[in-house]
Parts: C-alpha cells; sequence; structure tokens
C-alpha cells in the first residue's frame, strides 16, 4: 500500500516539474507604460473632456501602485492636451510619434517585462464593421487640423516587434474591434491573434465609450471603473515620475488623486482581475482577449 | 426496515450495483499548440475533481460496465514570466468498464464528455475525455469499501491537449451490504 501511494506521489512530481515554470521568474520583472490622451482641442475633431484626466490618473496610478508593490516601472505620459501644444515634441501623440515611442520603449525591452499601452481617445471603425478596419484616432500632425489614425494592423504589427508580453487597454468607441478573437480551431490564416498581446478593451465593436463626472472633472466611464478598482482616491496628489516632457529624462507630473489604501488590493492583479472590475451597462461592455491564456499585470513583492 | 428493503431492491432492479463516490486531486499539464508560441512544453495546474459512479451493471464475475459523472475545478496554472493560463470548472459524465484484477484491484477505463463552463468570448467548450484509474482497497467496512485511486486522464480539445494525473479516495457502496 505505501508502495502503491509513493509512486503515485513521485510521478505526480515528475509530471510538475516536466513543466519548467521553477526555472523561469514567475512575474514580469519591470513595466513599462505608455500613456496617452487626446482632448482633441486642436483639431476638427469633437472635444472629449475625460481622456486627459483618464491617462494622467492613469500614470499616476501605475506609477504610485508598482512604487507600492516594488515593481520597477518606467511610464511615458503622451499628451495632446488644449490648443497649445508642439506636434514637434517627441510625447505629442500623433500615430507617427506612438510609433516612434513603441519602438523607443521596445529598445529598452527584455523578455520578461511587460509593456503597458493605454490609450484615452476617440475611436471608429469603418460602416462594414470589419474587424481589421478598427482606429485610433490619434493627434493630428504639424500644420493639418485633421487626426491621424493607428489601425488595428498596425498596432499589432509594431507591438509584435517588441520582446516580452504587451498589454493594450483602449478606452474609446469600438475599441472591441482590436481583440482577435482566439482560435478555438487553431485557424492556421488566423493572422490577428498574437499570443504575446492581451487586450481589455472599453467596448465591443459595435459600442460607444462613454464618458461620467467624478467630483470636479470628467473620465471615460471604464477607465474611472479600473481607477477605482485600483484604490485610486481623486482627492490628494501624486508626484508621478514619468517621461512627459523629454524621453531622456524623468520629470515629476503633479497628478490629482493618489493611492493611499491598499489593504482591499489583492497581492496579484491579473488584466481579467480589471476586466471583471467594470460593470457592463448603458450600452458598453468590456472585452478582452479570451482564451486559456490570460496575463498577471501586478505582483506584490 | 421494508421501506429500505423496496428501495434497495428498486435500485438493484434498475442496475445500481455497487455505487462509488471518489475525490481525487493532483496535476493538471496544459500542453500547449503551436500558435500559442509557448517557451514552456507543460503548463502545471491543480485539480480537483468529484466523481460518482451512478450505474453500475455486471457483465461477468469481475466485469462491470458503469456510467460515471463528475464535476471538476482545475485552478490557474503557475505563472510564467507573468503569463498563466486560466482556471475553470468542468461537467463529465460518461461509460466506463471497470475489471476486478483481485479482489483487492480493480482497473477502471473510459471516456467521459466534457463540459467546460463558459468563463470568457469562448462561451461554453465541449470535448472528449478518456480516462483510467487503479485502484487498491484500503479497508473493507460495513456497507462497503475505501479505495485508494490513481488516475489518470486526457483532455482531448480542438485547440490543445492536457494530462491529468492524480490521487484519491473511493467509497464503493457494496450492493450486498445494503
Amino acid at each position: 500500500m505505501r508502495k502503491f501511494t509513493m509512486a503515485g506521489i513521485t510521478v505526480l512530481l515528475i509530471l510538475l516539474f516536466s513543466g519548467c515554470e521553477l526555472s523561469r521568474p514567475f512575474y514580469t520583472t519591470k513595466i513599462h507604460g505608455l500613456f496617452i490622451g487626446l482632448d482633441y482641442q486642436n483639431s476638427d475633431v469633437n472635444d472629449l473632456h475625460g481622456t486627459i484626466p483618464d491617462a494622467t490618473e492613469m500614470a499616476g496610478a501605475f506609477h504610485r501602485i508598482t512604487e507600492l508593490y516594488q515593481i520597477p516601472f518606467d511610464g511615458y505620459l503622451a499628451l495632446q492636451e488644449g490648443s497649445e501644444v508642439s506636434p514637434e515634441h517627441p510625447l505629442y501623440p500623433s500615430a507617427n510619434n506612438i510609433f516612434s515611442l513603441i519602438e523607443h520603449i521596445g529598445n529598452e525591452m527584455d523578455n520578461n517585462d511587460l509593456f503597458i499601452f493605454y490609450y484615452a481617445g476617440h475611436g471608429d471603425i469603418s460602416d462594414d464593421q470589419d474587424a481589421t478596419t478598427g482606429i485610433l484616432a490619434t493627434a493630428r500632425d504639424g500644420e493639418s487640423s485633421r487626426y491621424t489614425t493607428v489601425t488595428v494592423t498596425a498596432l499589432r504589427e509594431a507591438l509584435a516587434a517588441l520582446p516580452g508580453n504587451k498589454v493594450v487597454i483602449l478606452d474609446s468607441c469600438h475599441s472591441g474591434a482590436y481583440v482577435a478573437e482566439y482560435p478555438l480551431d487553431q485557424v492556421v490564416e488566423q493572422t490577428l491573434y498574437d499570443p504575446s498581446q492581451f487586450y481589455l478593451t472599453s467596448t465591443h465593436i459595435d459600442e460607444t465609450a462613454k464618458e461620467t463626472s467624478v467630483g470636479t472633472h470628467f473620465h471615460g466611464k471604464f477607465s474611472s471603473e479600473l481607477l477605482t478598482y485600483l484604490e485610486w482616491d481623486h482627492e490628494g496628489t501624486t508626484q508621478a515620475s514619468v517621461y512627459y516632457d523629454s524621453l531622456i529624462e524623468k520629470g515629476t507630473y503633479d497628478v490629482v488623486g493618489e493611492i493611499s489604501d491598499l489593504s482591499d488590493l489583492d497581492e496579484i492583479i491579473t488584466l481579467r482581475d480589471l476586466e471583471d472590475a467594470t460593470d457592463p451597462q448603458f450600452g458598453q461592455e468590456a472585452l478582452r482577449t479570451s482564451g486559456p491564456r490570460d496575463i498577471i499585470l501586478l505582483n506584490r513583492r | 426496515m421494508i421501506t429500505v428493503y423496496v428501495f434497495s431492491q428498486a435500485l438493484f432492479a434498475a442496475g445500481w450495483n455497487d455505487p462509488a463516490v471518489t475525490l481525487h486531486w493532483g496535476w493538471h499539464g496544459s500542453i500547449p499548440s503551436e500558435m500559442h508560441e509557448e517557451t514552456l512544453p507543460v503548463r502545471s495546474h491543480g485539480y480537483v475533481t468529484l466523481e460518482g459512479t451512478v450505474l453500475s451493471v455486471h457483465l461477468m464475475r469481475s466485469l462491470s460496465v458503469q456510467l460515471q459523472g463528475l464535476v471538476s475545478y482545475t485552478t490557474p496554472s503557475l505563472p510564467s514570466q507573468g503569463v498563466y493560463w486560466v482556471d475553470f470548472l468542468t461537467l463529465g459524465a460518461g461509460p466506463s468498464l471497470l475489471l476486478e484484477l483481485s479482489p483487492t484491484t480493480d482497473i477502471v477505463a473510459g471516456i467521459n464528455s466534457v463540459l467546460q463552463l463558459p468563463d470568457d468570448e469562448r462561451g461554453v467548450i465541449t470535448f472528449l475525455s478518456p480516462f483510467a484509474a487503479i485502484s487498491h482497497t484500503l479497508s473493507t467496512i460495513k456497507r462497503g469499501e475505501i479505495h485508494v485511486t490513481i488516475p489518470l486522464s486526457v483532455e482531448l480539445r480542438s485547440d490543445f491537449t492536457a494530462l491529468k494525473a492524480g490521487i484519491g479516495i473511493t467509497y464503493r457502496f457494496r450492493s450486498n451490504a445494503l
């Protein structure tokens, strides 16, 4: 009887070690974040009121929470705020600059790192509802009054060139267009699915994203719910150390809000946790890359 | 007493011989497909399963055909570089054959049709799961026997394959003891 049990336990241990998880780091070693927000006040697109607070407070929240969880963090804040910002600035969020920033951050990453791409702004699709035609309405370039665009395919290809894993969080209308369907049948021609890219979007492809007022300012409904989950308190101030004025040196950006109490936050926060924190209502439901795989965003050390 | 006797005879008439309840737990290994581009050959989860043999009919003295149902929870896998495979809950049922190798050792083999409860855009997922188990009688008690069981199973999913190996305890009612 004892031999019978020991044989079973030995087999289980052999199987456990065959997975090789124990030979690699369990968690991400460093987080790189690019936080983009546009209010469109310098273009002919409808102004948005919640996107600048969305991007700045999300950057502030990740700065603070990674500090508290003791995870190395490099954050980049790319804002098109008001009408005075120069399109020549390297962190001005035109399409070309966004791709350059992705490449720049990719050069700083290694295979154990995580890149978080956060975007708060307009999104659109063409009338045929083809998932490959989703666009993000990024800032206008030069003297033009028209916005530039980032397509599903272009973003996916830019991110595919980076090492490590990538998380894309989009708070924009029709952003579900960016979430590739998981190929349950291993379809070889499935070109959109990239296992290193994990998407969480504020809406399904046919939905529009809403804004909501929080105290004295506006937020995207989706981003507001994510911030609430991350214990972001809209009172107080966080001095976020991020790249916002230069790609060479971090500066201190004063963000309205702070995280003062982590007691309700789990030791490990996954992308699925963020999706579960959102409330599907008012014709807006979050969408996440499905499949058997998910990613840990934050783990307390 | 008469009621119990009539009820037990009715169960026997319906083929309810030697029903069993098994609780087993252990290792669940998800084997990624090429499309997952995983650097690991296997993703290691834990699992726990509660299984009941709801129908058992003797074909011969030492061979029975059974129908079993199960509910199983598989934990999230160990993470690697931040990525893990998610947890899930499954229900299953299917036929099996039980062969008594000796008075104290049985071997059972069968196949379950399994349904994974929806948790994301994939919805309900179904697949077949062949399995085998060997069990050894630990003790005989008034109304049946307690066995230690070593089950092995395979999950034949459309997008990847998984292996399960565990250890468990079975309580088998003996019909002649009812």
